[in-house]
């Protein structure tokens, strides 16, 4: 893997604020993100990890300027010339020409597709916004496109009712591949459907990177999934990135007290492994987070630093992030890969009927 | 209480005879009396275009103090039975066939002979057998206080003064964990965050110490820090009580972690139904072998292809002829399993599939 970043997020701040009183003055923020840096770089997948209102879809809407950020830079880095254009300043125009190299799956296939457009026209919207291709070439295309992502062109004049949700979930995806995009941004792409068409959905997330060398950003809630789909993973917890690492480190070698609680809470679909620990407590709220570092409350390690001190994201091994002040001395749990798995003996074959 | 749970097989064997219609010796290998024993359940919808088959022909039990966790996909009938056994299946849903035999020590009944609205079935709804739904946002009323609605339910089934019962709801609350009980017994259900919500329903449904649990989804809308806390508490309170407990949900994770006993169900039929051990590690239906395989876990290799299922769920309005899982199986044998809709048939020790694939074993 090349090591050009696509996308280089830093210090990035969505400050929502809270009005009360008959002037409406803005008593409160509600940090919902407060100071995320990561970068991106090409051909990988970066998984966005954490639980509802840790920030994570908010990260992805500042990314794609549906929100405008409050404070940081959103730097993205064009093929061609290697130089970072803010995306932060942009607008109008600029904006739109960024946008057919950026795109968004959504989560809800249900609720993010028009019932009164056909599959045609939803696919081949993108193309039309931008202008590329006349009508015929525009059918072409979303046949085309249609078969990448294992839909049948025959269906392409119907309405999105007619599909079941795995295929709702490919028709978003075959709308923001239109434009032949770098960067995909996919907020929680599978987490509405079932576990069997799950996984064709994820295979075709992976089919799709190969062919057309595209880099992703998964958001998810489901360690399971990211694990699966991500090269890289950034956990985050009430605003802020607690910990990145490549994949296969952050889920053996978790050095954040709160990744390795996030680990050991997930359930291990064995029944002989049966140990969920349990994290006590809430969530802090964004909009009244505690003193120094925001897990400590919830955190079985806090020693009086951590209530005073905020702590950095610092690199304690090459391509390892933490932010916790004793990611050095603590040895945390992580996934246990060494267990073997379970092999399934398949159903005897049938040769004679009776 | 001791007299029904220390009759023997043979007892039991006479008894579900007379009963069942699919007995061929099999669900009679413990020796306790079931507290709940579906048998042959059908729930149809008739709507206008044609008849949903969500329920067609469920048979599982559900021992004293066990816990049963019912797994499927969406469109497989998991919800329509858990509503079946509550008599709470909606227009135009009705129970067509089929017996739900509740035993306790106090009650014998056949739950699909009881009328919904019955003074019966209400007397069992709540005190016997209790709900926990799947979105405890809908399921409180936002105009009542969390206490009010708990009372409520304390003083329909029990001759408890206010005062007696509201007490008794705090101390409930207390037990299941909500921080300072006094005070969020007068709170709204919007006041509370996801995890305490779900709390407070747990109180409320365990509030008449019911002999069955039904959960439905409990976990679905949590994160999974407080899925961990609402499973916990839910396994430790049902061994503090000894009820029995129906997990409905759709993540075998949940199910690998607390179910003693698994149903597999997908368009309205068992496929397979075992102990845990024997779904997780040896499991026989294709369609369990396939949906286990096409799960990504924590420790499965990243970035490799996942085995899935071809195909979508069909349609409830187009089911498949046959077995409804024929048209999505890779072991599918043309002809048979478009054909012949296969029944449960043993296939190791309390361990059921129906499948054809099995059929010969037991001939």
């Amino acid at each position: 893997m090349s090591k050009l970043p696509v996308l280089e997020v830093k210090n990035l701040k969505q400050w929502f604020p809270v009005r009360a009183g008959w002037r409406n003055k803005i008593v409160n923020h509600v940090k919902a993100v407060d100071d995320v840096s990561f970068s991106i770089y090409e051909g990988e997948t970066l998984g966005l990890v954490g639980e509802s209102g840790c920030g994570k879809t908010t990260t992805a809407r500042c990314i794609m300027r549906a929100l405008d950020p409050t404070d940081g830079k959103i730097l993205y880095y064009a093929e061609d010339t290697q130089q970072p254009i803010d995306l932060t300043e942009l607008r109008g125009r600029e904006l739109m020409d960024i946008r057919r190299e950026i795109q968004l799956v959504f989560q809800d296939p249900f609720t993010s597709l028009n019932p009164r457009m056909r599959v045609l026209d939803l696919v081949g919207e993108p193309l039309v916004i931008h202008g590329t291709l006349d009508r015929e070439a525009r059918v072409q295309r979303v046949i085309e496109l249609m078969r990448s992502v294992g839909l049948r062109p025959e269906y392409m004049r119907r309405y999105p009712h007619a599909f079941s949700g795995g295929e709702r979930q490919r028709i978003s995806i075959a709308r923001s591949l239109a434009l032949q995009p770098r960067l995909m941004v996919l907020d929680e792409p599978v987490s509405a459907l079932d576990v069997s068409v799950q996984a064709q959905v994820l295979n075709l997330l992976l089919k799709l990177q190969n062919e057309f060398g595209l880099t992703y950003l998964f958001v998810a809630h489901d360690l399971s999934v990211v694990k699966h789909i991500s090269t890289r993973v950034a956990v985050m917890y009430v605003g802020r990135i607690v910990e990145t690492a490549p994949t296969e480190q952050l889920y053996t070698n978790p050095k954040h007290p709160y990744t390795a609680a996030l680990l050991s809470a997930v359930p291990v679909p064995d029944p002989n492994r049966r140990k969920m620990s349990e994290l006590t407590g809430e969530v802090a709220s964004p909009a009244n987070p505690p003193s120094g570092c925001y897990f400590h409350p919830r955190c079985e390690f806090a020693v009086d630093r951590c209530r005073t001190e905020t702590p950095a994201l610092r690199e304690i091994e090459p391509g390892h992030h933490v932010r916790c002040h004793r990611a050095d001395e603590l040895d945390l749990p992580g996934v246990d890969i060494l267990v073997e798995d379970i092999q399934i003996e398949p159903p005897p074959q049938k040769v004679t009927l009776s | 209480m001791q007299q029904i749970h220390t009759r023997t097989i043979k007892l039991k064997c006479v008894k579900n005879n007379v009963l069942g219609h699919i007995d061929h010796g099999i669900f009679m290998s413990y020796n306790t009396e079931p507290i709940l024993s579906v048998r042959n359940l059908k729930t149809y919808f008739f709507v206008r275009d044609g008849t949903i088959k969500a329920v067609d022909g469920v048979n599982f039990d559900v021992l004293p103090g066990q816990t049963v966790g019912i797994v499927g996909e969406s469109g497989s009938g998991k919800s329509v039975t858990m509503r079946s056994i509550m008599q709470m299946v909606k227009k135009p849903g009705r129970i067509i066939e089929g017996e739900m035999n509740y035993r306790t020590a106090s009650t014998q009944i056949d739950l699909a002979e009881v009328k919904p609205n019955s003074h019966k079935m209400r007397e069992i709804r709540g005190a016997e057998i209790a709900l926990i739904p799947q979105e405890p946002m809908a399921s409180f009323s936002p105009l009542h206080r969390v206490g009010f609605q708990m009372i409520e339910a304390i003083q329909l089934h029990r001759p408890l003064s206010k005062e007696a019962a509201r007490q008794e709801a705090i101390d409930m609350l207390r037990r299941v964990g909500v921080p300072a009980p006094e005070e969020r017994i007068d709170a709204y259900s919007w006041q509370l965050s996801g995890g305490l919500r779900q709390r407070a329903m747990i109180a409320l449904s365990l509030i008449c110490q019911p002999s069955l649990l039904i959960a439905d989804e409990p976990t679905t809308a949590l994160d999974v820090t407080t899925q961990a806390q609402v499973l916990l508490l839910l396994k430790e309170l049902q061994q503090e009580y000894g009820m029995a407990v129906i997990l409905i949900t759709h993540d075998l994770g949940v199910v690998a972690q607390v179910a003693d006993y698994v149903v597999v169900m997908y368009l309205g039929r068992v496929m397979e139904q075992g102990p845990v051990e024997d779904i997780f590690y040896r499991p026989k239906h294709p369609y369990t072998q396939a949906l286990l395989r096409s799960m990504p876990t924590v420790k499965s290799v990243s970035r490799e292809p996942l085995p899935s299922i071809r195909g979508t769920v069909p349609s409830p309005f187009n089911r498949p002829v046959g077995c409804p899982f024929h048209p999505r199986c890779d072991h599918a044998v043309a002809g048979v399993c478009d054909t012949k809709t296969p029944e449960l048939r043993p296939v190791g020790e309390d361990q059921f599939a129906s499948c054809v694939l099995y059929e010969e074993q037991t001939t």
